[in-house]
Formats: C-alpha cells, sequence, structure tokens
C-alpha cells in the first residue's frame, strides 16, 4: 500500500538567498593551482548579434515534451553505481515559464524517449536551477553517453564549470561540453564571455548544429547557441568563437540517451525544466527567439512540498505507529530486543515522520524486561526503565535514578548535520536509520547514522550513564516513536565466527583496509577448474568493501603481505574486485580494459548488489586455459535470499600457458570465511 | 620509477667552487655530458665571474605565469647578456620526461614532487654554490639546518623557490557572537583543538557555527607539532626526524582530527548535499559563511580570498591567522609548509648563470626585492585580472629586514590586527616542509601504501583506529624511504653516500618483512 503524505520543504525557503552568490572567491588547491594559461586573444568576433526578429514557434518538430504532466515518455531516472536506472516515481510538476514545468528534486533526473534525428539538428529547453554544482547536467544527450554500447562515450551536455579564464574559480553557465572519445582528442568545451552562475532565473537554452559548418581545421562543427533568444558567443576551449561541438551527437542508437539532470558522473541537477524540443533541422534566429518569448519568465519558481511516499515493506520484522504519521507518544512499541553486556547490536529501520517537531522520530526505551510488540513496557511486572534517548539527540533517565534531574552527570552527545530545521523537515521525513547500540557496563552508547533521501549520512553519537544499571542487570531496548511511522528492517547480532571455516581474512566490526590480510594462496594449474566457497560479510556502504580475489606468480602465506614474501619475484597478474572491477599487473592498472579481463553481470547499479553482499554466500568457479582465466561467481545474499552472478575472463600477456599461477584472497571493511577450495 | 638520465657525469666534486668569493663564480662547473664546462671556463666572465657572453637559460616553474614573466624581467636587466625563457609546468613528470626526451630539457626548474627529479638525477650538485653564497647565511634557519633541498645527504641537490606556511586563521566576529575569548597567539595545540570544541553551537534553529572548517587536515600539521624536540627532533612529515619515522606521532593526531569529524565540530565541505543542507546552497565555502570559527587553510586563501576587495566586508568575517599550535607550549617551533623545491639541470650548460637565476626566481634576497616591485603595484594584474599578491603570493624565505618589512606592509596593517600578523609572521621562521618536497621516497610510499589502505576515510568514518596502523605504516615509511635513498643516492645513483648510511639504508630495506 503506498500513501502519499507532505512534508515541508524549507529547501528553496532556506538560506538559498542569504547565500545568493556565496561561492568560493578562490579555490583553495592542494597547492596552489598555477595560474591558467593565457587564453589567446579571440579573434574579434565577425558575428554581430544584432536584435533579430521574432518568428513563429516551429512546430515541426521530432519530439516535444511540454512537461506539463501526463505525457508519456518523461521516465524519473536516477544514477546508481555506472548506471541510470528508471525510479518508478511519479514526475512532480509545478509552475513552469508555460503551464507546468518538470521539477526535480535533487536526487534523480528524467530520461526522455528520444532517439538522435541526425547530424543536423535543433535542441532547445527552459530551465531554471536553484542548484549550482560544478559538471551536475542540464540536458546531456548523445548516441552512446556513457560508452555502453560501444565502449566509447559520445555526448553533449550543458552544465557549469570554471572554465573561463577570467576567473577560473567561478562556475559560470552555460558551459558547453561535447566528447566523441571513439573519435580521439579530448573533451572538448565552449565557456561564455560572462562569469555567472545563473540560478535563480530562467533560462531557455537554444542550440543548433549543421554539420556543414566546421572548425577550421574540420574536426568540429560550429554550433550556434542562443540563451533566452539571443545568440552568445563565447569561447571554445581551443580559444575559437563561437561554440562547437564533436560530431555524430544526434546519430540515432539503440543505446541514445536524453537526459534531463542527470547522467552517469554528476551531482543531480535541482530545479525545473520546461518545453523540450528537438528537430531534425537548423533553427534561425528568429525561431529561437520564438521559443524562448513563448516563455512566461516571471513565473515564480516554488520547490514543491516533497512528496514523502510510504512503501510498506513486506519484509519488515515489525511495525510502530500507523501510515497517518500521527501516533501519539508512548502509544506503540516494538517488542523488547536483548542486550547484553558488552555486546553491540546492530538494527536497522525506516523511519517515516511527519516533519513537525524534532522529536516525531523514533524513540529507544531501555528497559530490564521482555515484552511482546505492542505492549506497554511500563505494564510489564518488575518493569524498571533506566534511560530514554530520543533521534533528536535529547533524552532522560528513568526514575530509578534519584539524580535524573541532574542531566549533565548522564549524557554526551553530538551530531553532524548543521542545521536542525532540515533534519527535522527533509532528512528524517524518510530517513533510513542504523543505530549500532553498544553497552558497556552502566554506559549505553548509540551511533544512530540517518541516512536521508539524498543518501546523505547524518550522525548521531549518543552515550548515556546510569549509575543504576549493573552488569549483572538484563537490558532490553525497546522501539518507539511519535508523529512517525517505523519499520523494523533488520536485528542484526554480532557475526559469528563459521567454525568450519578454513580461514578468514578482515575482522567482524568490518573495518579492515584493503590488502591489509590475505587468505593462503592456492594452486590453479593449467586446464584446471576450482571451486571456492566463501563467506561474504561487508559493511555495506560501497561496492567495493567485499572481498578481492588476486592472481600472482606466487604461493603466498596467509595472514602477511603476499609481495614482501618473494621480494624482486611476486607478481600480479590481475585483481578482481567482487562488483566487477580489476586491474591486471604488470601492465599497471588497467582498469576495465578489455583486453585484460570481461565482466558479465546479471544485475545493474549498485544497490541491490551492495545489499546482498552485506552477507552473503560466495561460490567462485575458476577455470584456467592458457593465459586465460575464467571466473563465474555467483553471490546469494544470506538474508534476502537475491541470487547475483558475474563473470569474467582474464587475459594477461605476462601469463603464459606454463606460467605457475596461485589466487588469494583480501578484502576490505569485511569479514570474509574461506569454506572450501576444491 | 624509472630512471632516465639526461647526462651521464656529475661533476659534483669536480664542480669545486672553493675560490668563489661572496657569490661571485670562481671555478668550473659540470656541463652536458661532463665534457665541457660552463661558460664561464670558456668564454669572458664579469668580475663577479658571470658570463659575459649572450646565452638564454629556460625556467620552468608552478607560479603566476605573470609574476614569473616579470621577475625574468628583473633577472634580464641585472645580466642583458642573458635571455630567460620561462615556461609554466603543468604535469612535472611528463613535462620533464618529454622534455628529456626531445632534448629541451630546462636549465632551472622548481618542481612539487622530489622523487621526480631525485630518481631521474635531473638535478646538478649545486653544494659548492650553496656553501659559498653568503646570502644562504640570512635564510630561515630550518633551511639550512636541516638542509632543505639536500635531502638527508651531505650535498645540496635543490633550493626552496616558494614557500607558503600552513596557517591557522579564526573568525574575530565568530568569536564575538559566541561570547568567547580570542586565545592567545601562541597558543598550544590544546587550547586550538577546546576553542574549537566551544564554538561548535548549535540553537536547533538553523545554520550551526562549526569550530573548525579545513582544508588542510590537523593530522598534517600534528606531525610537525607532536612534541618537543627534546622527545623527537622531528623535521618532517610522520614524525620523520632525518633518519626514520615514526607515525605513532601522526596517529594521534590523525585520530584527534577523526573524532572531530564524526563528533560534529568540523564544518561540510564545499559541494557537498551535507554543505546544502547546512547552509541552503551547494556552492558555499565554508569560509564565507560567518558561522565557522577556527580554519586550518592554505595560507593562500587569506590574500586569494579573504584579502580581496570587499570580500570580508561582504559575508560579515573579521579574518586574522595563528600559528600552527605545537602540542608543548614551545615557542619556537616547526610548522609545516608548503616549498617547491627548484634545482639546475644537470644538463645545464651554464650552471653557475642557473645558480643565480634559481635564486633570484626563488629564496634569493635580490629577488625578492624585485618581487615585491611587483606584488606592490596592483595597478599590475595577471591574465585573470588579479594583482599579483592575490595569486598564490608566496612568503620570503630570506630574513632581510627590508624585505620583511615591505612584505609585511601588504597585510592589515591597521591597530586592530596588525599584531596578529606580527606574531604569526615571527612564527613562521621554521618551515618544514610536507613529505613530497623534502623527503625521499615519501611519494612511493603514499602512493603504494598509504593511500592504498584508506585510513582518512576509515579513522573519519569512526569505524578505525589511527594506532592500529602506526606500528605497519612506521615499517613501510622507513622502507620505502631507505629504498629511495639508496636509489636515488647510492652507487647506482649519484653516489653520495657514505659507507655507513649505505649499509644503514640497505639494513633497513633487507629487514622489510622479516
Amino acid at each position: 500500500m503506498k500513501k502519499k503524505l507532505l512534508s515541508i520543504l524549507l529547501c528553496g525557503a532556506m538560506a538559498a538567498t542569504m547565500f545568493a552568490g556565496c561561492t568560493k572567491g578562490g579555490e583553495t588547491p592542494a597547492e596552489p593551482a598555477p595560474e591558467q594559461t593565457e587564453v589567446e586573444t579571440p579573434v574579434e568576433d565577425t558575428t554581430e548579434t544584432e536584435p533579430v526578429a521574432t518568428g513563429e514557434i516551429p512546430t515541426d518538430y521530432k519530439y516535444y515534451f511540454s512537461l506539463d504532466g501526463g505525457e508519456d515518455g518523461v521516465h524519473m531516472a536516477a544514477k546508481d553505481g555506472a548506471a541510470i536506472v528508471e525510479t518508478g516515481k511519479d514526475p512532480i510538476y509545478v509552475t513552469g515559464v508555460k503551464g507546468q514545468g518538470l521539477y526535480l528534486d535533487g536526487t534523480a533526473g528524467a530520461k526522455l524517449d528520444v532517439n538522435g534525428v541526425g547530424d543536423t539538428y535543433s535542441v532547445s529547453y527552459w530551465m531554471y536551477s536553484s542548484r549550482n554544482a560544478q559538471h551536475m547536467p542540464t540536458l546531456q544527450y548523445g548516441p552512446d553517453v556513457h560508452g555502453d554500447a560501444t565502449g566509447s562515450e559520445h555526448w553533449v551536455n550543458f552544465t557549469w564549470e570554471p572554465f573561463n579564464p577570467e576567473d577560473t574559480t567561478k562556475t559560470t553557465f552555460p558551459i558547453v561540453w561535447s566528447y566523441d572519445q571513439a573519435g580521439g582528442g579530448d573533451r572538448m568545451y565552449w565557456y561564455p564571455d560572462w562569469i555567472d552562475n545563473r540560478t535563480g532565473e530562467w533560462l531557455n537554452i537554444t542550440m543548433t548544429v549543421d554539420p556543414s559548418e566546421v572548425s577550421a581545421d574540420g574536426s568540429m562543427i560550429i554550433a550556434h547557441l542562443y540563451l533566452n533568444g539571443e545568440e552568445v558567443i563565447g569561447t571554445s576551449s581551443d580559444g575559437d568563437r563561437p561554440v562547437q561541438v564533436v560530431n555524430g551527437t544526434m546519430t540515432p542508437s539503440d543505446n541514445f540517451d536524453f537526459l534531463l539532470g542527470v547522467n552517469y558522473w554528476d551531482t543531480p541537477f535541482k530545479g525545473v525544466f520546461d518545453e523540450v524540443y528537438v528537430f531534425d533541422r537548423v533553427l534561425t534566429a528568429a525561431e529561437a527567439k520564438a521559443l524562448f518569448e513563448a516563455g512566461d519568465t516571471s513565473a515564480k519558481f516554488e520547490a514543491p512540498e516533497r512528496e514523502i511516499v510510504i512503501e510498506k515493506n513486506p519484509n519488515a520484522i515489525e511495525t510502530i505507529g500507523t501510515d497517518d504519521l500521527s501516533m501519539a507518544f508512548w502509544s506503540d512499541w516494538s517488542s523488547a530486543i536483548p542486550l547484553a553486556d558488552g555486546e553491540t547490536k546492530t538494527i536497522v529501520l525506516k523511519n517515516y515522520s511527519n516533519g513537525g517537531a524534532t522529536y516525531n522520530n523514533y524513540v529507544l526505551d531501555f528497559t530490564n524486561q521482555p515484552h511482546e510488540a505492542h505492549v506497554d513496557p511500563n505494564t510489564v511486572e518488575g518493569n524498571v526503565e533506566y534511560v530514554v534517548v530520543r533521534a533528536d539527540e535529547w533524552a532522560w533517565i528513568g526514575d530509578i535514578n534519584p539524580d535524573s534531574e541532574n542531566a549533565a552527570d548522564y549524557f554526551e552527545g553530538t551530531h553532524s548535520w548543521g542545521n536542525w530545521p532540515v533534519w527535522q523537515s527533509n532528512v528524517m521525513t524518510d530517513a533510513t536509520v542504523t543505530l549500532k547500540i553498544t553497552r558497556n557496563g552502566n554506559a549505553i552508547s548509540i551511533v544512530a547514522d540517518n541516512v536521508d533521501y539524498n543518501g546523505e549520512s547524518n550522525v548521531m553519537n549518543y552515550t548515556v550513564k546510569q549509575t543504576a544499571l549493573t552488569d549483572a542487570d538484563d537490558l532490553y531496548v525497546t522501539v518507539l516513536g511519535e508523529g512517525c511511522y517505523i519499520e523494523i528492517l533488520e536485528i542484526n547480532d554480532p557475526i559469528t565466527p563459521d567454525a568450519n571455516a578454513i580461514d578468514a581474512i578482515g575482522n567482524t566490526d568490518l573495518n579492515c583496509g584493503f590488502w591489509s590480510d590475505w587468505t593462503a594462496a592456492y594452486g590453479l594449474a593449467d586446464g584446471e577448474t576450482k571451486t571456492i566457497k566463501l563467506n561474504n560479510y561487508s559493511i555495506g556502504k560501497e561496492i567495493w568493501q567485499n572481498f578481492v580475489m588476486a592472481f600472482t606468480n606466487k604461493e603466498t602465506a596467509a595472514h602477511a603481505a603476499p609481495a614482501d614474501q618473494f621480494p624482486g619475484e611476486y607478481m600480479e597478474y590481475a585483481v578482481v574486485r567482487a562488483d566487477g572491477w580489476g586491474w591486471g599487473a604488470p601492465e599497471g592498472d588497467s582498469g576495465a580494459a578489455a583486453d585484460c579481463y570481461s565482466v558479465e553481470k546479471s544485475y545493474a547499479g549498485d544497490t541491490n548488489f551492495i545489499n546482498t553482499m552485506k552477507a552473503a554466500d560466495v561460490e567462485i568457479v575458476a577455470t584456467r586455459n592458457g593465459a586465460e582465466i575464467t571466473l563465474k561467481m555467483t553471490y546469494t545474499g544470506k538474508k534476502t535470499g537475491e541470487v547475483l552472478t558475474e563473470g569474467y575472463v582474464l587475459k594477461n600477456s605476462a601469463l603464459a600457458a606454463d606460467s605457475e599461477v596461485y589466487f588469494f584472497f583480501t578484502c576490505e571493511a569485511s569479514y570474509v570465511e574461506l569454506l572450501s577450495v576444491e | 620509477m624509472k630512471k632516465n638520465k639526461i647526462v651521464a657525469a656529475l661533476l659534483s666534486a669536480a664542480m669545486v667552487v672553493g675560490l668563489l668569493a661572496g657569490c661571485s663564480k670562481g671555478g668550473s662547473t659540470g656541463g652536458s655530458n661532463g665534457g665541457s664546462t660552463g661558460g664561464a671556463d670558456t668564454g669572458a666572465v664579469s668580475e663577479d665571474g658571470v658570463t659575459t657572453e649572450n646565452i638564454t637559460l629556460t625556467y620552468w616553474h608552478y607560479e603566476d605565469e605573470t609574476t614569473i614573466g616579470l621577475l625574468a624581467e628583473a633577472f634580464m636587466k641585472k645580466y642583458p647578456n642573458i635571455k630567460v625563457e620561462c615556461k609554466q609546468i603543468a604535469d612535472m613528470s611528463t613535462d620533464l620526461s618529454a622534455a628529456a626526451a626531445a632534448g629541451e630539457f630546462p636549465d632551472v626548474f622548481s618542481g612539487t614532487d622530489s622523487d621526480t627529479a631525485l630518481a631521474n638525477m635531473y638535478w646538478l650538485d649545486i653544494t659548492d654554490y650553496v656553501e659559498n653564497d653568503p646570502d644562504m647565511n640570512n635564510m630561515m634557519v630550518s633551511i639550512k639546518n636541516y638542509g632543505i633541498g639536500k635531502f638527508d645527504t651531505d650535498r645540496w641537490f635543490g633550493l626552496p623557490t616558494w614557500y607558503q606556511p600552513s596557517a591557522i586563521f579564526i573568525d574575530r566576529n565568530v568569536i564575538t557572537k559566541l561570547n568567547l575569548q580570542m586565545p592567545r597567539t601562541d597558543w598550544t595545540w590544546d587550547e586550538m583543538i577546546q576553542l574549537i570544541k566551544d564554538a561548535t553551537v548549535d540553537d536547533r534553529t538553523g545554520m550551526k557555527y562549526y569550530g573548525l572548517g579545513y582544508y588542510n587536515r590537523l593530522d598534517s600539521l600534528y606531525g610537525i607539532a607532536a612534541c618537543a624536540t627534546a622527545e623527537r627532533a622531528i623535521k618532517g612529515e610522520f614524525g620523520f626526524d632525518g633518519n626514520d619515522f615514526d607515525l605513532s606521532y601522526w596517529a594521534i593526531g590523525e585520530q584527534e582530527f577523526g573524532d572531530l569529524k564524526t563528533g560534529g565540530y568540523v564544518a561540510p565541505q564545499q559541494d557537498t548535499q551535507a554543505m546544502e543542507d547546512w547552509s541552503g546552497d551547494w556552492g558555499t565555502w565554508f569560509g564565507s559563511t560567518g558561522h565557522v570559527a577556527v580554519f586550518s587553510e592554505g595560507f593562500w586563501s587569506y590574500q586569494n580570498i579573504w584579502a580581496t576587495d570587499g570580500y570580508q566586508e561582504q559575508y560579515g568575517l573579521d579574518i586574522v591567522p595563528y600559528v600552527t599550535p605545537n602540542v608543548v607550549d614551545e615557542k619556537d617551533h616547526n610548522i609545516i609548509a608548503n616549498m617547491y623545491i627548484g634545482g639546475v639541470s644537470t644538463s645545464c650548460e651554464h650552471p653557475y648563470e642557473a645558480y643565480l637565476l634559481l635564486k633570484f626566481m626563488g629564496i634569493g634576497t635580490e629577488g625578492w626585492k624585485a618581487r615585491l616591485d611587483i606584488y606592490e603595484d596592483e595597478s599590475i594584474t595577471n591574465a585573470s585580472g588579479v594583482a599579483l599578491k592575490h595569486s598564490n603570493m608566496p612568503v620570503p624565505m630570506t630574513l632581510d629586514e627590508e624585505v620583511w618589512t615591505r612584505y609585511k606592509a601588504m597585510f592589515p596593517t591597521d591597530e586592530e590586527h596588525k599584531q596578529y600578523w606580527d606574531d604569526y609572521f615571527a612564527s613562521i621562521t621554521r618551515p618544514v616542509p610536507y613529505g613530497w618536497y623534502s623527503i625521499a621516497g615519501y611519494w612511493n610510499f603514499c602512493d603504494q601504501y598509504f593511500n592504498k589502505i584508506g585510513i582518512h576515510d576509515l579513522v573519519d568514518a569512526g569505524s578505525a583506529k589511527a594506532a592500529d596502523y602506526a606500528a605497519e605504516a612506521t615499517e613501510q615509511a622507513n622502507y620505502y624511504h631507505a629504498e629511495a635513498m639508496l636509489s636515488y643516492f647510492g652507487p647506482g645513483g649519484y653516489d653520495v653516500l657514505s659507507e655507513e648510511d649505505l649499509n644503514r639504508y640497505q639494513s633497513i630495506v633487507d629487514s622489510f618483512g622479516q
């Protein structure tokens, strides 16, 4: 069941205006950046930007999106690892320059159903940006933006960069980037004559591209960019004027991307898009002006109240409160979760708040008696309340302690966030909360990581000392709340090492550094296949925080740096991470170089992978055929049941058929148990 | 790192300049391929020992192009027969390798990564010039005492060319708003940490006041300030004392900084969601908010940003400098610094003149007077239209009184601020460069070990303790240093190490990982 709620959104009303133009007046680079190389004095403009009469709004478009709502072909999409995935969420529309416009909240963009229309084309769109971030995309399109189909990126992007040499410490808009990786050359850019990020205003961007109009060396196409109906000249990265773009940016493709406010790499856009056109011809200046004049630039931008969608999780262990967020304080409770002395328990919950007050969130009640869910702890016989801790870094001691009035003796807390109204209204209305609760004698420590809808971590550290609590006392924690709805998703006991494991690397606190522990090496002879089974437990924050498999030329021992065991002789043929990334040696870091290895995955994006690998059964089938090693990985989530697969073919020119090959495992921020090698 | 010798001969011993009187050139110098000598040996020289022939010297650097261009003009005015051609380096390793391959190597270059120059033996031994140069006796004491440019040998291969000390800045307006007291200017480390904590104030109504905004991590500063000299005479990052490292000192600072971050005492960085949540604007820099008390910033942030016209007024700031404090209350302590190191190329055919150029463009008193002429004239601007003193202006390394009087005059001199600046400048006369400038093998250690373990992220996230890494990191650092010393300065390199040093470094390498 879905239920839509509204929360107060302060982002627009907040201090945005207070800091308008509050960009850093200068960078503080690692070492002072050398002054930008002087740009050759641009050739005097031959293009006069004389006033152009307004023409008719062209209607022979190939694609048009009014973005008034209810249109087909508009898909909300977000970056998930190296992929753009459709979120399935409904678009949000607000007042635009003509009817409604598509609002993007800074977490996701939109993918429009557009394919290339050929080398001669025009694009036009309106935008209002309330965020200014370097590289942040507005419109980015191309036949293979990410290079997924061809291995080579090919795109145009209208964005912000500090590329105007007049002041390379400030971003300006619009910067036109284009890149044709297969065609060679660099990412080419063009910057306007001004230094202004142009946030907080409606802008109409129209660009026309005629492939017959080429740069002096013939390598680029001279484009014409219109901002609010007037052509702007500016300068290209080579010092040429006006704007230039690479060839073929509107070539039709099965992998064509036409993205608003999102791309594969950068901070998502925040603001509004409206009136998007694609033509397969070059618009005239008069037509560009008509497109501008059709928009009402006085339209008031108002960030919408953020819509909170409560998607009830069928896998929730328990729920507290109701999804209308009307729960009164002390009206519903989880079951009591035991916490032994010296133990750390991790509880993952979803917190939906009505945002009405900082205390309208989860609350933790520490008592001495077990009880079932939805039972008032105070009704349990013999119940003693030691302490109550709220999500908003507030707590009190139970009546058992006579000094409860003297709070300072017992409480110590800090929080990472810098703005309580934002925390109340934006962060906690829709937060995934990981609570690490530790009991040491009479001290109860809570690390609460509240991750908001942006994926931003907001951490509270809180310690309470309760003198009435002794080592011998039982302690339970109950989750309750006020003005919120809570789903308890996980209650994780500490990892229990598997007694049958052959070896283990990392640690159960899941905080080992990369390349800090290693299993022993196992041989892989030519023609041989080995099946390896592992338990993989990850801290689950980044995709690389899992086991890592290395192939070398030496039979190294466990728990000692492999290279140190054979100084001058040790060589790595390849290192492969669980997430499908690796590098070869001795060629050096080859990244995803196809000649080193290839990857096939049964999944896209990072989220599913990370969740699965938090606790996963791993099976690896490794086969060596001469200079080639094939790996087939199967990851089965111990809790999720999700099954993911990956495949690799490792090739390394230094690996001969008669080379001795060994493999071992290392890891990062994880605990890996080696169960069998057969 | 591959060696790429551009000249076979290094005539350090033969480059005897024992006859040098004052700063004059009096002896032969090494030339290309070791066969020919410098211009003075084959051509006419002035009474100062400088060639009178028309020659051209190339100078490659990392500084503001306009500044260096004007400085070169001043040098050419002094030596009309010497033409100086300057080039700004984009990437040191790439540019120099390409130049070596093309036979177009610069005569003098200043760089940010000494390992590249030493591994490839790009720099000439200039010991005799340096040690017979009276101007070098008037430099900040740590330069000669620690041999910044000697790389822990007894020979000079380079000289500092560009210096900016670490700096702590305080916004007096924030201190006033929070009803706190300005600390004494010769504060200690603990006093700084306490101020950071005291100035972190959140009344739950809007933007929190953060105690610290950082560019430089505090652990970088702590490694130098970690203890009294009597305990360990630290002269480099990671507790380096000239012989070996001790990262247990670094670990204390690392942990302290990590604890400040996890404790919510440190302001968000620019271009982050946390910044947008705090200030309402993704692109805000904490230094412009008026909600941060203490800044661990680059020195350049003052002149490049805060000192620009109207900036502090616009954002309601009142920024003053503080010395990077020491853990113990020791007045004359070292401070960590950015110090580019420059040298004369082994391929240079006019090494004495090149040495004069190196001095003039960097550390030398005479060159600094020429620099001040440039910086004092604010009508001179660079390609970005910025007055040159606002474009990464360095700090003098000479102790010359005239230079310092003129230099200090470019900073606030009003009654309220002058004392802060006087105290600050008085406290920065013992600079110690970051490791990559002055410690052989430092870069390799960071690249191949330290940066790989991700310790900063782990400690900052509260998921690891820095102390747990100190012992292994110390062993690794000592290994990389010893290996580099043998490689750069052993028989396969400059060959200037004593038998004792060779044995010592070899022993460290041999025992590594045992």
